[in-house]
């Protein structure tokens, strides 16, 4: 009695052990997109996913020169689905909401995006304060050739009030100088 | 046959004293295990099929209910219960130290687990309490302690977990269901299986609303109002799915002690002679058997929306305040299912402990049921700064009626005392100071009912300072009371009433340093459920933390008297506070089979008539002599 008691408790440690490693890495490796992209034909594939509220992923690494291709969805778990925004740039603007101390996070000083020119469906242009605001369940697509911006820049989401992003819906690129440069 | 008689016989063929061996614990490991299987395997199977990921809503709904199906399959209920039903055998009855560590049907068992995961869920929900009087030490977001997200999660699971695996079960379980057949003098209650399950139904609960934060936590306090629900995390969705689990506990529960008193008193045992705390637990039971219903109803219908996409609160032709009325429907009456058991202990303890009967006993009666006949009407007062003004007289009314029949009740205590010479020991003590704690959040609320003063004072820390010295100032208080009152009862030994005392009078000091400013700040303007206030509350907010701190180390004091006593207390006589009532007639502590085989208990006498020379309100006789009289 007592050796089938412990037959099942260590069986089903192991079943358990299994189960939950399985999941988490199904998730991480199947279910969301990775941090890494992937390069295809010479042209490197990022995906992002957008959930209430964060990203996924939270860092990319891009070099200059390199030609990125950006997928953005909108996730949101919420029903009904709420939007989200993606927002690259630098130096968080603020605006003071009457609490010390508390300020609101508005946008960026300086966006990524600025005279950076972007391909969305064939058409190329600079667009100025690009970003991406999607309704849950949408996706948007563009491609451009990352400018010689190097170091650290910022993305996150600045709806309702900058609610999302101080919730931590935010992330980083890494931007590299050219590879064998 | 007398009581001392019977206490002394033994119980014949049952194994009492079975010694503890760690192969016993095995079914509450296998369950554990079974339990995160069951959620792991039916999260990652829905996400797979639905494109989804493993915090999306109806991966978290379906693993929670494979980790539910998973958990309670594994605790025994299989072997114990169910594999019958599908003609296989039923697995034997423990009767030793295995039936803690396992479905069991039997009530002693269950309300021991009570107890004890009572104290593991106070614990963590306090370790909550902590976090957030950290966080309030400073004015700004404190934000190296946790993100004003993180705050909003810690003080709504704080809530839940403190009313729903805390206060709703310390006495009506705890206490109750131990003392409930031991009371009316039957050996176990109508539905021993279904109260068996109710407490495998608590820890899976409480464990899916402590790591709600792993899947994106819930934004809106213990309420989850929507439309705030929907946008506020995945976690909300183990918040619908833990209440909807531990009301259906409750309601297990409250079947079990209105049939038990119903249908399976003693011999002898008139309606007029069942012992007040009965009635208590029987009050709070009528609430909870009208009233979950509607409110869990109404929590799984926001989970429809969230997982299924149907519109009852939210969309065009959705009705959030629909919500609201659902789950006020039981969430208010449910302060009254906390407080009316608590209010039967000290009537039960104060009568005992001075030797008087009980002052008013059909009034303090008509008081418990008084209760339940307005504790609905007096819900609506949580709408009360959302309706028209021509409705306001009728709030404040409705709400003010509530406090005649609790008037019932207190002053069937109050005169209970008078005149008497109350024994004082630490039980005593807790209780004294619980009805110090209810007088000043009953005096409190009456400020809530009153319009003028509560268009001012609602949603604001005042409210909070009233329902904290309710819920932790009346029930906690009179929760410790009952373990302390009952202790030789279940153990056989007595607590140690230095420590017992100089807890209480800790916890009564540090409780009103915490709790009273509270009143203060709401006066001030402070809101409720905020990380961050204006700079000018800070010198109060920091008094109110550091007493707080004070309080919640206290508690490692009834903790430590309590596991210490258990295990090297003085061994109790089977009758220490010379109580008449049926539970001290047995053996302490409660042997398996509660009276031997063939002899039962009959009332021949009511419970609280202490004057000299009085009968024995116990006779015992040959089960089955009462058939041919």
């Amino acid at each position: 009695m007592a050796a089938k008691g412990t037959v099942t408790v260590l069986v089903s440690a192991v079943v358990c052990a299994a189960v939950v490693f399985g999941a988490v890495k199904w998730e991480d490796s199947v279910a969301l997109p990775t941090s890494a992209g992937q390069m295809v034909d010479g042209v490197h594939h990022f995906t992002i996913n957008e959930f209430n509220y964060r990203f996924v992923p939270t860092h990319m690494v891009w070099h200059v020169g390199e030609k990125v291709s950006l997928t953005i969805m909108n996730r949101s778990q919420s029903q009904p689905p709420i939007a989200h925004q993606f927002s690259l740039g630098r130096g968080l603007e603020t605006r003071n909401n009457g609490f010390p101390g508390q300020p609101l996070a508005v946008g960026w000083k300086h966006d990524f995006f600025d005279n950076v020119p972007v391909t969305i469906d064939g058409q190329t242009s600079p667009i100025p304060s690009f970003s991406v605001s999607l309704e849950g369940g949408q996706k948007f697509h563009f491609t451009f050739v990352v400018p010689n911006k190097p170091g650290k820049w910022d993305y996150g989401c600045f709806l309702q009030t900058g609610q999302h992003f101080m919730n931590g819906m935010r992330g980083h690129v890494t931007i590299l100088p050219a590879q064998g440069a | 046959m007398a009581t001392a008689e019977l206490q002394a016989q033994g119980r014949g063929d049952v194994a009492e004293k079975s010694s503890f061996h760690i192969g016993m614990v095995f079914p509450m490991v296998r369950a554990t295990l079974w339990g995160f299987i069951g959620y792991y395997a039916a999260a990652w199977i829905t996400a797979a099929i639905m494109g989804q990921v493993l915090f999306d809503p109806a991966p978290v709904l379906f693993g929670y209910l494979g980790g539910l199906t998973g958990w309670v399959m594994g605790s025994g209920i299989w072997e114990g219960w169910i594999r019958r039903g599908f003609g296989g055998a039923e697995a034997p009855v423990l009767t030793g130290v295995d039936r803690y560590f396992r479905f069991s049907p039997d009530s002693k068992a269950t309300a021991t687990r009570y107890v004890v995961f009572n104290i593991i869920s106070f614990f963590f929900a306090g370790m909550a309490a902590m976090a957030i009087r950290v966080e309030l030490l400073t004015p700004d977001s404190t934000s190296w302690w946790m993100s004003e997200i993180h705050y909003n999660m810690t003080f709504g699971i704080h809530g839940l977990m403190m009313l729903l695996s805390v206060v709703s079960s310390v006495i009506v379980a705890g206490a109750g269901y131990y003392l409930l057949p031991l009371m009316l003098g039957v050996r176990n209650v109508v539905f021993p299986k279904l109260l068996g399950l109710s407490w495998w139904l608590v820890p899976p609960a409480v464990v899916a609303t402590f790591m709600s934060p792993l899947v994106g936590g819930f934004q809106t306090g213990w309420w989850g109002y929507p439309p705030l629900a929907q946008n506020s995390g995945t976690g909300i969705i183990l918040y619908g799915l833990a209440a909807a689990t531990l009301l259906t506990s409750s309601v297990l529960g409250a079947i079990n002690i209105i049939g038990t008193m119903v249908y399976m008193r003693a011999r002898g045992m008139s309606l007029g002679r069942v012992p007040i705390f009965i009635w208590g637990l029987c009050a709070a039971a009528i609430l909870l058997t009208i009233y979950a219903p509607a409110t869990y109803t109404g929590v799984m219908m926001d989970m429809s929306d969230l997982v299924l996409g149907t519109h009852f609160y939210t969309g065009a032709t959705g009705h959030p305040v629909g919500y609201m009325d659902q789950f006020w429907w039981l969430f208010h009456p449910e302060v009254y299912v906390f407080v009316l058991p608590a209010f039967a202990v000290w009537l039960e303890i104060l009568s005992a402990a001075s030797s008087r009967p009980l002052f008013g006993r059909n009034w303090a009666i008509a008081g418990l049921l008084g209760v339940v006949l307005v504790a609905a009407f007096v819900g609506v007062h949580h709408y009360f700064t959302a309706v028209s003004p021509a409705r306001f007289p009728i709030f404040m009314t409705l709400t003010e009626t509530v406090s005649v029949p609790t008037g019932f009740v207190y002053l069937s205590a109050l005169g209970t005392m008078w005149g008497g010479r109350l024994r004082i020991n630490a039980a005593v003590l807790l209780v004294l100071m619980g009805m110090i704690n209810f007088l000043v959040g009953g005096l409190t609320g009456i400020f809530n009912a009153d319009v003028p003063a509560d268009l001012q004072l609602h949603n604001t820390y005042w409210v909070v300072g009233h329902f904290h010295y309710t819920m932790l100032g009346t029930v906690i208080f009179t929760w410790l009371a009952a373990l302390y009152w009952w202790f030789p009862k279940v153990t056989g030994r007595m607590i140690n009433e230095f420590w017992g005392k100089f807890h209480a009078w800790w916890f009564f000091i540090f409780f009103n340093c915490t709790f009273f400013p509270f009143f203060i700040m709401g006066i001030e303007g402070m809101n409720r459920r905020v990380a961050v206030y204006m700079p000018y509350l800070q010198p109060i907010n920091d008094f109110s933390s550091i007493s707080s701190f004070l309080l919640g180390a206290g508690f490692l004091i009834p903790l430590a008297n309590l596991f210490f006593s258990w295990r090297n207390g003085k061994k109790a006589p089977e009758n220490p506070w010379r109580a008449k009532t049926l539970e001290w007639h047995t053996a302490s502590p409660t042997p398996y089979k509660v009276f031997p085989e063939g002899m039962e208990p009959v009332v021949v006498h009511r419970f609280d008539d202490y004057s000299e020379g009085s009968p024995d309100p116990v006779a015992w006789d040959k089960t089955g002599a009462g058939e041919s009289r």
